[in-house]
This record gives C-alpha cells, sequence and structure tokens, in this order.
C-alpha cells in the first residue's frame, strides 16, 4: 500500500514541476501553432500574465465551443465564423472599442490588399468587420507542388491538378470548405454558392480527383512535402512559404513551387475578437501587444502568414528567402477571387458533400 | 510421444509468434525513442534527446499529469462507490438488486461512443464547463460498473456466518463492515480498483468529448488532437509507460506470484 | 409471511445499506441513465442551439439518416470491419487461449500477464505505433516491388489495426471459461472411447462458448464504433464514429449525431439480445 503511494506521489511530482504556474492567465481560443513563442514571451514578460491557447483545429469547432458556454478572453475566428457571430446576435462577442487600441492606427496601418478585402465586404454587405475584430493573420489558399515531379503544363491547369491522382502523389487539405472552393471554382461557380445542384457538381468533380488515389492531409503537411509523401498538396500561403523557407534553410535539394490557380481562389483573414464574458482588461492588453510594432514582427518569428500591419509586411518581403516566398506575402486580389461568407444554407449543404466525399476514401 | 513432441512444440511456436507480433509495434517505438534524427523508419545514430525534450514539453507534461491525476482521483472515487454499491446490492431485494446489476450493465455494453456523447449532451446542456471536472466524472461514471462487476461475485462467494457471527457478538454494522467484509473483500478491491485506473488512464472517447475546447487533455486525447502528425516525443513517452507497465508486470510475475504461492502453502 | 421480529440491529442494518448504495445510485441515475434520456429527447430535435429547451422537434433527424446514402455506407462499413476482427481475433484468439491453459500454471500466469499488458499502454499510443510500423513495412516492399500499394487508409490496415488492438479482449474471457472446465469431462469423455479432438468438440467447445460470447461482445462493439483506428490507419475515413463525431462536434449538430448514435445503439442491443438467446439456447441443449 505504502509502496504504491510512494510511486503516486513520485508519478505526480515530475510532470507538475513543469506544469505549475502562479501567474494570472489570459485564454485565447486560436488554431495551433499559430502564433510565436517569441511573441507570447514577450507579453508574458511585459505583463506578468500567462497566455494559454486553447486550440481548435477549424472554425466550426471554434463555434461548438464558444456555443456550448464556455469563456474566452479572446477568440480568433476567420472572416465568415465572426460574420457569423455577428449575424447570430447571440451575445457572445462585443464590438471593439478601437479607442482602446493605441499601437495600430486602422485607418493607415493596415497591410496593402487587405483593406481592399474588408472594403469588398463592407460594400457587399454593409459589414465592417473591422467593428468587431482586429485583424490577425490572412493569406490564401492555393497548390504547394514539387517543381522537380510535376510539369509545367500540368501546373497550368490550375484547380485540376488536384485531380491528377494516378499521375502525382496529391493531397487534398482535409477541410470541407477548401476544397468544395476547389470544385466550385474549378466548374466557374461562386465559392459562397447554396445551389445544391453547384455543390453536388463540385464533389463531383472531386470525386472524380480522388477516385484517382489521393490524400487527405492537414498539418501532418510539413512533414509530407518535405518527405516527397506527396508531390502535390493545396495548402495555406502561410504554410507553403514555411516549408519553402524550411527547405532553404536545411539545404534540401527540394525546389518548391506554389501556384494560385486563374480559376479563383480564396482570400481569407483571421481576427482577434473580445468574448463579452472574459477579462476584457487582459484582453486590450494582448491586442495592443499583438498589433504592435514589436508585438507584429515578433510573431512573424516562426509564422509565415502574412502580417496585417503594413510596415512587418515590407519586412516580411524583404526578408523572404525566395522570389517564390516573397510572392507569398504579397496577394493581389484578382476579379475571381473571393471571401467566404456566412451563409447556413451553403453551410449544410457543403458538409453533406464532405461527408458523403469522407465515408468512401 | 513424438506426435506430442512435436505438437508441443507447434503450440509454444504459434503462442511466441503471436506475442512477437503484438510486440514489435511497441518495440519498435522504444527503439526509435532513442532515435538521433526525427524519423520512424530510418535509424541515424543514438541519443536521448527526445527524452529531455519530452520532459520539457510544457503541453505533454501536463497531458501526462492530467491524465494520472484524473486516473487516480476517480479510481479512488470509483472504488469507493462501486464496492459500497456492491455489498449493499447483495442485502437488497432480488428486484432492485437484478433491476440495478441490469443497469450497470449498460455502461459497460454501449460503445464508448455513445456515452461520450450523452455525457457531452448532459454537460452542454446544464452548462457545466468543460474540464478537469468533467473528466473526472465521466470516468467515475464509467469506471464504477466495472468495480462492481469485479467485486460484487466475490461479495456473494462470502460466508454470511462470519457476518452474522460479528454482529452476534455485539459489531454494529458499521463495525461488521470494516473489520469483516473488507478484509474479505481486499483481493477483489485491489482487482477493481486496477481495471477502474486502467480504463481511465487509457480512455480516449469519453474524456475527448467532455474535454473539448476546453484546454484540458489527457495523454490520448492530447496525441489524437495533435496536428502535425507523428512526434518523435510520443515514442519516448509510450516508452516510458512501457517501462513502468514492465515494471509492474514483472513485480507481478517475480515477487508477488511466489510470495503469494508462499502464503497459500503457510496457510495450509 | 413470517413474522420477524426487527430488532435495532436489524433496522440499523438495513439504513446502512441503503445508505452505502446512495452513492452509486446517484452517479447511475445522474450521469448514466439520465444523460441516455436527454441524448434520446435530443435526436428529435433540429438546430444548433445548445440548450434543449430552445428547439423544434422533428424527426428529421432519423428520416435524413435513413435517406443520406453516406451513414448508411459508413454504418455498413463499420460493420464490415467490426466483422472481420471478431473473426480474425476468434481464428486467433481461440487456439491462443487453448495452447495457454495447457502450459503449467506460472508460464500461465506469466503469458495471460503478458497478453494483457499491451491493453494498458494508451490505444492512441499503440495505434500510432502500428501506424509506424505498417508504413516502416510498406516502405521496404516498395523498395523491392515499386508497384506495391500503400497499405495504409485500406480496410487490410485497418483490420491488423483492430485485431492488433482487440485481441487481448478475445483472449481473456475464453481464457477465463476455459480454465473453470472441469478436465474430469474430458477424460469421461476419451475414457468412453471418444478421440481427444472429438473430445473437445464435443465437451470443450460448448462449455467455452459463453466465454466466446463475452470475446465477441467485447470486441464487435467497440471496433464498429472505433474513433482513433480509421484516423491513423485509415487515411482518416469516416467511419460511424467519425460521422458521429463529425455531426455533433464540426457541425453543431448535436441532434443529428444523438440520432446517429441511437439507431447505432438499438442495432448494438439488438445484436447482443440475438447473441444472448443463442447462448441461452446453446446452454439448454448441454443440460
Amino acid at each position: 500500500m505504502k509502496k504504491i503511494m510512494l510511486l503516486l506521489l513520485v508519478l505526480l511530482i515530475v510532470p507538475s514541476a513543469v506544469a505549475c504556474d502562479k501567474r494570472p492567465v489570459l485564454t485565447i481560443l486560436a488554431p495551433g501553432e499559430y502564433m510565436s513563442d517569441s511573441t507570447i514571451e514577450a507579453f508574458e514578460k511585459a505583463n506578468d500574465i500567462r497566455v494559454r491557447i486553447d486550440e481548435f483545429a477549424s472554425n466550426e469547432e471554434a463555434l461548438t465551443f464558444i456555443k456550448s458556454g464556455k469563456v474566452y478572453d479572446l477568440i480568433m475566428p476567420s472572416d465568415y465564423a465572426l460574420e457569423q457571430l455577428i449575424v447570430e446576435n447571440q451575445g457572445y462577442i462585443e464590438k471593439l472599442d478601437w479607442t482602446k487600441i493605441t499601437t495600430f492606427n486602422k485607418e493607415t496601418d493596415l497591410a496593402d490588399g487587405l483593406d481592399d478585402l474588408l472594403r469588398k465586404i463592407e460594400t457587399e454587405s454593409n459589414l465592417d468587420l473591422l467593428d468587431y475584430g482586429a485583424p490577425y493573420f490572412w493569406g490564401s489558399v492555393g497548390l504547394l507542388y514539387n517543381k522537380d515531379v510535376v510539369s509545367a503544363e500540368d501546373v497550368a491547369t490550375g484547380w485540376d491538378l488536384l485531380r491528377k491522382g494516378d499521375k502525382y502523389n496529391v493531397a487534398f487539405y482535409d477541410s470541407s470548405r477548401d476544397a468544395l472552393m476547389a470544385g466550385l471554382v474549378a466548374l466557374g461557380y461562386s465559392m459562397n454558392s447554396n445551389v445544391e445542384a453547384e455543390i453536388n457538381a463540385a464533389e463531383q468533380w472531386i470525386k472524380v480527383g480522388t477516385d484517382k488515389g489521393v490524400g487527405y492531409i492537414t498539418d501532418n503537411i510539413f512533414d509530407d512535402i518535405p518527405n516527397r509523401t506527396y508531390d502535390i498538396a493545396m495548402a495555406y500561403t502561410g504554410d507553403a512559404a514555411e516549408i519553402m523557407n524550411q527547405m532553404i534553410e536545411e539545404e534540401e535539394d527540394l525546389h518548391l513551387g506554389f501556384s494560385v490557380p486563374t480559376e479563383g481562389t480564396n482570400i481569407w483573414v483571421d481576427f482577434l475578437v473580445v468574448h463579452s464574458k472574459g477579462n476584457k482588461e487582459f484582453a486590450y492588453k494582448f491586442l495592443n501587444h499583438i498589433l504592435s510594432y514589436n508585438g507584429a514582427k515578433k510573431n512573424t518569428d516562426g509564422v509565415f502568414y502574412i502580417s496585417p500591419r503594413e510596415d512587418v509586411r515590407l519586412e516580411q518581403v524583404q526578408d523572404a528567402k525566395s522570389n517564390d516566398i516573397k510572392a507569398l506575402f504579397e496577394i493581389k486580389f484578382r476579379p475571381n477571387d473571393d471571401i467566404f461568407r456566412f451563409d447556413p444554407v451553403s453551410k449544410e449543404l457543403i458538409d453533406n458533400a464532405w461527408n458523403r466525399l469522407g465515408v468512401n476514401r | 510421444m513424438t506426435e506430442n513432441k512435436v505438437t508441443t512444440v507447434l503450440k509454444y511456436v504459434f503462442i511466441v509468434l503471436i506475442l512477437a507480433i503484438i510486440y514489435f509495434p511497441v518495440f519498435s517505438m522504444i527503439f526509435f525513442s532513442f532515435n538521433a534524427n526525427k524519423s520512424f523508419t530510418r535509424f541515424g545514430g543514438f541519443s536521448f534527446k527526445w527524452y529531455i525534450e519530452l520532459f520539457s514539453h510544457k503541453q505533454m507534461m501536463n497531458a501526462v499529469l492530467v491524465t494520472i491525476v484524473v486516473a487516480v482521483v476517480s479510481t479512488i472515487i470509483s472504488t469507493i462507490i462501486g464496492t459500497l454499491a456492491a455489498i449493499s446490492l447483495s442485502r437488497q431485494r432480488k428486484v432492485i438488486r437484478n433491476l440495478t446489476l441490469n443497469a450497470t450493465n449498460i455502461p459497460i455494453l454501449n460503445p464508448e461512443i455513445i456515452t461520450a456523447i450523452s455525457l457531452f449532451v448532459l454537460f452542454g446542456m446544464f452548462y457545466i464547463p468543460s474540464g478537469y471536472a468533467t473528466m473526472i466524472l465521466a470516468h467515475v461514471a464509467f469506471s464504477t460498473p466495472y468495480v462492481i462487476i469485479t467485486v460484487y461475485p466475490k461479495v456473494i462467494s462470502l460466508d454470511p456466518n462470519l457476518a452474522d457471527a460479528a454482529s452476534d457478538l455485539g459489531a454494529t454494522p458499521f463495525q461488521t463492515l470494516m473489520k469483516v467484509i473488507f478484509p474479505q473483500l481486499k483481493v477483489a478491491i485491489v482487482a477493481g480498483a486496477a481495471i477502474a485506473f486502467t480504463m481511465s488512464f487509457d480512455d480516449f472517447v469519453i474524456s475527448y468529448f467532455v474535454t473539448i475546447g476546453s484546454g484540458v487533455s489527457n495523454i490520448s486525447t492530447y496525441l489524437y488532437t495533435l496536428k502535425r502528425g507523428l512526434d518523435p516525443k510520443v515514442n519516448a513517452l509510450s516508452a516510458l509507460i512501457f517501462l513502468v507497465i514492465g515494471l509492474k508486470v514483472t513485480y507481478d510475475y517475480f515477487i508477488s506470484g511466489p510470495r503469494k504461492m508462499k502464503k497459500e502453502r503457510l496457510r495450509g | 409471511m413470517k413474522n420477524k421480529k426487527i430488532s435495532g440491529n436489524e433496522k440499523r442494518k438495513q439504513r446502512l445499506n441503503t445508505l452505502i448504495i446512495s452513492p452509486y445510485y446517484l452517479v447511475l441515475i445522474s450521469l448514466i441513465l439520465i444523460p441516455i434520456l436527454i441524448m434520446v429527447l435530443y435526436s428529435f430535435t433540429k438546430g444548433e442551439s445548445a440548450s434543449l429547451f430552445e428547439v423544434s422537434f422533428t424527426l428529421e433527424n432519423y428520416l435524413n439518416f435513413f435517406t443520406n446514402s453516406e451513414f448508411l455506407y459508413a454504418m455498413r462499413r463499420s460493420i464490415w470491419l467490426a466483422l472481420l476482427t471478431t473473426v480474425a481475433t476468434l481464428i486467433i484468439g481461440y487456439p491462443l487461449a487453448y495452447f495457454i491453459t495447457q502450459t503449467r500454471p506460472r508460464t500461465q500466469a506469466l503469458l495471460i500477464l503478458l497478453i494483457s499488458a499491451p491493453m494498458w499502454i494508451n490505444l492512441v499510443i499503440r495505434t500510432i505505433a502500428l501506424k509506424q510500423v505498417i508504413e516502416f513495412f510498406t516502405e521496404i516492399a516498395q523498395g523491392i516491388y515499386p508497384n506495391f500499394p500503400n497499405i495504409i487508409g485500406t480496410n487490410t490496415a485497418m483490420v491488423i489495426g483492430l485485431v492488433h488492438v482487440f485481441l487481448p479482449y478475445m483472449v481473456l474471457p475464453i481464457y477465463t471459461v476455459l480454465l473453470k472446465i472441469d478436465p474430469g469431462l474430458i477424460e469421461a469423455a476419451t475414457d468412453l472411447g471418444a478421440s481427444r479432438f472429438k473430445a473437445f468438440l464435443k465437451v470443450t467447445l460448448p462449455l467455452s462458448l459463453s466465454g466466446v460470447m463475452s470475446g465477441i461482445l467485447m470486441v464487435f462493439l467497440p471496433a464498429a464504433t472505433t474513433l482513433v483506428i480509421p484516423k491513423y490507419l485509415g487515411n482518416n475515413v469516416f467511419l460511424i464514429g467519425n460521422l458521429i463525431e463529425r455531426v455533433s462536434i464540426l457541425s453543431g449538430n448535436i441532434g443529428y449525431g444523438a440520432s446517429i448514435a441511437i439507431v447505432l445503439s438499438v442495432i448494438m442491443m439488438a445484436m447482443i439480445l440475438l447473441v444472448r438467446r443463442l447462448d441461452k439456447f446453446k446452454g439448454a441443449e448441454n443440460d
């Protein structure tokens, strides 16, 4: 009996020693590996507050957490998820008080291209997302591919490159929205379509491709592309930039290219939003930090998405180790590009289509 | 005679083969936990670095801590509740006893995902925030039935005369419980506690559903939600877990085994 | 009815009895029975609200289930894999248990410990380990035959994983029951002229059936609803467990998830009753 007690004591002490921390906590609901350690440490040191990130794998999951009543200080939804929270108006978030933000001027400091995106939403539906959220990282979606293996003509086929599973090792991003987006846009429809026939067509488009054998990945792209497990993967610009950078730093003999199909792609932006029931004082302290030049600059230490601050973005362009990587920090809004919007009908159709595809893998 | 020998050898070969197949992945993990590079298929030299990284990785250590704390707490609670219930059930009327035992079978036979969803729904409905509390409650909920079905058979096999004798000699029911019944049940109680601990330590589905979005994760849920694929630190962690289990198995077999047999021989 | 004089001690005994079982009743009712009831109620609701008091009642979830091809497909596939797993674990597990009973008691104890020890390692860890091993062998095979297919992602990989994980759950119940069989019965059979094989067939096998049934139940149900195996060994395919997870958590449609879970429950319960009936039938025959 005593021996068991002793063993348990030892088992408890070791992990506790590592995990114990008595400072007050700021809780952020955000995707994992999406904030650099250096910016978190800088904030923690300056404010003596511990930052805890509760991770979510997708916006849908995040919404379920929020709606279950769990309280956070800050949440990090994507554009369409923030729109859903605003439109549904269930009291989980509150408007952002820009007078409390002293380190960032939303009129002048916004990154090039980001303000175009936000204006687009504003003109289309009279909704300024900046009323509720402070911009965080942003980017777009494209095809990361192995230049040594994939021919230029195949790359020129746009999103159809994902359907060449018989010729190359292809991976879709395991996200219903992004995958269906490729299908819809390749067929000439809007990525925000809520027409069942169009979504079914996109589903069939994907099915033809996936029947040839594809993989479904999320963050394992960081292993699978360097390992050459896949020659082509649907990827976010930040992930692509990070992998390309890693290949150069590690002097790997792998030449990667990134193509944004002319058929159109999704451009997205994530926001930091204040939860209505969290610690507002801590929340604004953090917002001021992450939006400041220093905080934002430190955040690019290991995270390769585009900073919302123009001055930091320019430095990201400058520091890019190759032209391919440079291009990933300069997003130009083309006529066929679009942002995701909140539409419950569309969401349900897309989820069902993805489920149908998913059971057949 | 030779035929017998051949069949015996074949039988042993079969057993050893199956055991080898079962343990191959475990040994592979232990082997690669000492790998100097991060590949799981190519060995690049001997190194302890994954162990060092494991111990300094806050989140993983936190997950280990959570797993152990929840396992210990839920085991203690469910063993106490379950043992008391098993004892009480043996004295209940047949109707109540059978009803309760059948109800106790429900969580055991139910696929874990159904228990998981029902608890997810329960906690969500009453706005109970997911985290430590919900995990412990959930673990107690699924462990207690196992304690009961382990202890109950032993309870009903006890000699009722002993308990009667105790009360005849003037013991209160409480004293009878403590001094006569519990000692006789010790082995079954320990067995039940061991099962409860294993079920809790190993649990994934139920823990996943009841702690979703709370930042509290045990080893299984932490690994499942780890997005960057396979992390070599996992090899180090599993090697350590296996070491602890290996020690326990060795202890059980080599030390307490012969000791038990000694005790039995002494008893006569 | 006997006229019992209830002494003070008797009363105290009864009170103590009720007292000590009350914590369990609390757990049973609030954490086991009520959640199931709530889940049943939720399955008739639609909508993403977390509170039961704000939704509308409908049979839509159940209708959707039977018309949505993906769920029926996932259920068929899950049950098929579970069936393969159960048969495989039986084929491997029964002889294993049997051979173990034929060794010395000390060896038996060791072998049983060895077989059950992996159950103590987390399922997620074991599955990850298996994935590594399968990938390792696939790589070797592809080095020799470049056209060797990727095993990860196929039903084969998932069944290998399931058998690997659930083998102890089949071996242990069978072993426990085989142990209880009186060797005298077998001796009697062989004395009466039956060959060893016939003695096995007519005596050992029928008596061990209850252990086999336990094993089947402990393997089939969890194997059909597993979340972990499809994620790591199945290329993230959606089996019925994953669908429930996606629908409840990712889509926030708890009612839908609950309805799938309940249909699953009903199917499982039906199978359990069927198995129990067979068991009783066999048992009656032997008497």
